[in-house]
This record gives C-alpha cells, structure tokens and sequence, in this order.
C-alpha cells in the first residue's frame, strides 16, 4: 500500500506519477513506449491522461473530448473507486483485469506493456 | 443468457486441433503397437522419436522466427497427453525434449539459433535436459558443478543422477554453476552435443516404470565445451529456466501422467464393460463398487486435465510477459526480486496435483481389472508402475509442496 491517507484521486495520480518516475525498473520498460494511459471513469466520467513520453511520466492531465481509438493510447476503463484503489497501490491492475473491474482497450503489445509494468511497479515495489 | 456459443479458451483452436489429430495417428500406428515391448526390454523407443520426428513434433515448440510453427505450451500439452497415453515412456522422452525448446529460443544468439534452434525446426535433432545432481538430488534450482574456463571454452565436469534419454540425444542441455565458488543458483546453461566423446552414460535403466526412457545417470566427464555452446551471460541460467524452462516443464509433467491416467481408466472401462461373470450372466460394469471407481478416476482425471489446460493458457502468457522483461534487460532481477510470484506457485501446484491423481486413478484401474491388470503385459499394469514415477521425479512432489507452503506461508524461498 502505497498510500494510506485518504486523498483526492487526482491527488493520488500526481502520487503515482512520482512514484513511476521514480522506479528505474518502470523506466527501463517503457523505452520508446511514448503513450497517453486514459483512465476513464465508468461512472462519474472523469477522464484522466497519464502522459508518458522518452522514459517519463511527464504529466497527469485532466482529460475532455478525446478519441480514445487514437493511436498511442492506452484506454483503461473502470469506476472511478476501482481507479483510485489501483493507482493508490492497493489494487493491482492486473488481479483488477482478472477480477473483471478494470477494461483495457489497446493493441496487445501495449497490453503486454501494462502488465510487466504491473508486476514491477505492483508487485516488487 | 448469452445468444451465441462462447469458445474462448473452450475450443482448440485449428492449428492445435491439427497437431493433437498428428500426435493421434502416430500413437495408433507406432507408439501404441511398440509399448508393450518398449516396457518388457526396457529398450529406449528410438523407432518411436523417429516417428514423431517424422510427423514433424519434435520442432513444435520452435519459434516462426527460427523456422518452427511456434506453438504454445496449451498445444504441447495436449501433444504431450497424447503421445503419453499410448507409451509413458516415449511421452517423458518428448517432454523432456520440448522442455529444452523455450530457453533455446529465448537465450540463443542469431549464430546459436541457427546452428541448434533451427535444426530442431526441421526435426533434425533430438535433445535432453540434463539437471539433477547427487549433491541436491530434486533441488534442480542448486547445482554444485561449474564450469571452469579453458582458453576459448570451458571444461565441464558434471554429473547428473537422473537424465531422460540419456545416450540417445543428439544434444544435451546442462545447467551449471557459472564458475568454481558462485553461488549454486548462479548458473550458466550449456549445449553440449550428444556425441561429445567425454559424454559416459552410466549403466543401464531398470527403472519400475518408464522403463524405456534411459534415465540413468550420465557424466559429463570434463567435457571441452567451445564458448560459443554456452547460452547467455554468465549467471543468467537460473532466471532462464525459471521463466522458459520451468513452465513447459511442469506443464508438460502434469500432461504426461494426465495421459498415463486417461490410458488406465480407459482401459479398465473397456475391461468392465466386456468381462462377464457367468453367475450372474452381466458384466462388471453392473457391479456399484466399480461404477463408483470409474466414477472417481474419471472426475479425477477431467479436473486435473481441466486445470492443466488453464494453467497452460497462463503459462503461454508469463512467457510473453518474461520475454517482455527480457527485452528490457529486467529478466535475471525480476525473477530473483520475485521467488514467490503467484505464477509460479500456480504452475508448480500442477506436478504434485498430476502426479498423485495418476497414482490414484491407476490404482483404482487396476482394484476394477482385478487379476487380469494385474499381470504383466497389461496396460492398466504397466500405467500402474509408469504412473508411480512422477511423484518422485525431481523436483518432487514433497519437494514441490515446501516450495508452496512456504510461499503460502510468507517464508524464504530455498533458493533465495
């Protein structure tokens, strides 16, 4: 668990962008891997856009209007509770796959992506 | 309720499909009719490679980019039960075989991959991984010989207690340490060719079981091994297998003694359903005691086939996610970092549940045949004795257990 405080989800992104940022493993993974992760929000709509560009997460970006078929990115759909749990730490996103609470649309190279990212970020911290 | 028939991860699909109906055949019109004799003179089934070689088997596990068909562990499953049904011993000898195949794949440079990969494509060469030691005995995660470097190669030196096929392979696949005094997990991995002259099989196989699959001991009598026989970088073996090696192994394992389990249920159905007792002028199968035990042996050997094939499925995407890892130079520390991934303890929980349900349902084969499977000639006698092997095979099923439960339990693992 990564944090326990109860805090805004977008607070808790900003966290994670950090904590992402901030695991060499993460990086190494996401070389020439330039993508916006969507976190869309099943049932209050918040669209959020993890930004990752040259090994970096460069920004969490609120997000209206946007294609989620365009190319370079990643669409993860979920309840904005699941959402928050995942990406606070407490909820791996790939049991979250299994579980049937989390959706992702992408191609399946990204897919694969996610869940190496999921079980060295997750899993070993 | 749903509207159409959802077959995902319920059917074959049509490649695999081909390759079981291939595996079918050449059970029926080779390994089938040999068995028997394989089992009495304890002779390695060599007519019996060369047909699988023929029906181009021994490469199924090649990747499309070395010239294989690149199947999947689901499908060298379902290959793997089947060749095991009609002759335990032949099915070892392959799995062993197939269980060299993914590491080959993921750790051979180009010059390698064409030199030993691609051959196996064209099921030109028949191999051995050849792993467990005196000192560790099933603890194939510990070696204690090493290799020791001699101008551009190296000299091995090791001997191995148990090796499928050992004498009949045109190459074997040797774990070692990397060096004299790292550590017993820090292995290096050695393709090391059949005919090498230092190569000396110990004796011969006299095994209850499997008795035609030559797993006597071999010594690799300080072999002269060129550098160019050692794949990947020194001390990258141990991760390797974990992620390559170890799921076609115990997926494989769980599929031999599905297949040994199916061909004494089936034949003891086929036993109760003809013997007629003249007292009562109605055949066996009308007996409750023996409806009940068929019932059993089926139940056991359909939940146990059903999770091997689902663990299969998970096995097939590890190895994408590991190759993933691979390719970002993570491999080698995200096994280590991770002794106790959910993955492995899943995959692993297949061998022992195999195992035991092969001797259960064997031994329950062979309590409804009475004294006709009992003697000697009989399939549900010989699957009885096959079916025994696997429990103790390395690394063994108690052995398998501690690894659960200490994962269960939050404990270190041994090789940690």
């Amino acid at each position: 668990m990564w944090t326990s405080e109860k805090r805004t989800y977008e607070n808790v992104l900003q966290d994670f962008k950090d904590r992402f940022n901030g695991n060499p493993r993460a990086q190494k993974l996401v070389k020439d891997w330039n993508r916006i992760v969507l976190l869309d929000s099943t049932d209050t709509g918040s669209k959020f856009g993890l930004v990752v560009k040259d090994q970096v997460m460069v920004e969490v970006r609120p997000m209206c209007d946007f294609d989620e078929e365009a190319d370079g990115v990643v669409h993860l759909q979920a309840e904005e509770d699941v959402l928050q749990e995942i990406f606070a730490g407490r909820y791996n996103p790939a049991t979250a796959l299994v579980d049937g609470a989390l959706a992702v649309y992408s191609p399946d190279r990204d897919k694969v992506k996610l869940e190496a990212l999921a079980m060295v970020i997750w899993r070993l911290g | 309720m749903g509207h159409f028939l959802n077959l995902d991860g319920l059917a074959l699909n049509k490649s695999q499909g081909k390759w079981k109906r291939t595996a079918e055949a050449v059970v029926r019109e080779v390994l089938r009719p040999n068995a028997d004799r394989v089992d009495r003179s304890a002779v390695f089934p060599q007519e019996n490679i060369k047909a699988l070689s023929d029906a181009g088997l021994l490469g199924l596990l090649v990747d499309k980019e070395y010239g294989g068909p690149g199947e999947s562990i689901l499908t060298a499953v379902v290959v793997t039960e089947a060749i095991s049904k009609g002759c335990a011993a032949t099915g070892m000898a392959y799995h062993m075989h197939q269980t060299t195949i993914p590491v080959m794949c993921a750790m051979a440079t180009p010059e390698q991959a064409e030199a030993y990969v691609a051959p196996i494509a064209r099921d030109q060469l028949f191999g051995a991984f050849a792993m467990s030691e005196p000192g560790s005995g099933n603890k194939i995660w510990h070696m204690d010989s090493f290799a020791e470097p001699n101008g551009d190669g190296f000299v091995i030196d090791s001997f191995k207690s148990f090796c499928t096929s050992s004498g009949y392979v045109d190459y074997y696949l040797v774990p070692v340490r990397s060096a004299r005094g790292v550590a017993a997990h820090d292995m290096s991995l050695f393709f090391i060719r059949g005919d090498d002259p230092n190569i000396k099989c110990i004796g011969d196989w006299d095994g209850m079981g499997l008795r035609g699959n030559s797993s006597r001991p071999v010594h690799f009598d300080h072999c002269q091994v060129p550098g160019a026989q050692r794949l990947g970088n020194p001390n990258e073996g141990f991760g390797y297998m974990m992620a390559f090696a170890l799921p076609i192994y115990l997926c494989g394992m769980a599929a031999v003694y599905i297949g040994v389990a199916q061909a004494a249920y089936e034949a003891a159905v086929e036993h109760v359903k003809t013997r007629i007792h003249s007292d009562t002028n109605r055949s066996l199968a009308h007996l409750e005691t023996v409806q009940r035990l068929v019932a059993e042996m089926r139940i056991a050997i359909d939940t146990v086939r059903f999770t091997t094939i689902r663990i299969a499925q998970h096995a097939d995407n590890a190895m994408v996610l590991f190759s993933e890892f691979k390719q970002a130079g993570l491999l080698d520390e995200v096994i280590r970092d991770n002794p106790d991934d959910p993955f492995f303890i899943e995959v692993a929980s297949l061998k022992p549940a195999a195992c035991e349900m092969a001797i259960m349902v064997t031994n329950k084969a062979l309590q409804v045949c009475g004294g006709a499977g009992y003697k000697r000639g009989h399939v549900v006698e010989r699957c009885y004795r096959d079916g025994r092997a696997g429990s103790v095979m390395g690394p063994s099923d108690d052995t398998v257990k501690l690894v659960i439960g200490t994962q269960i339990l939050g404990l270190d693992q041994p090789w940690t």
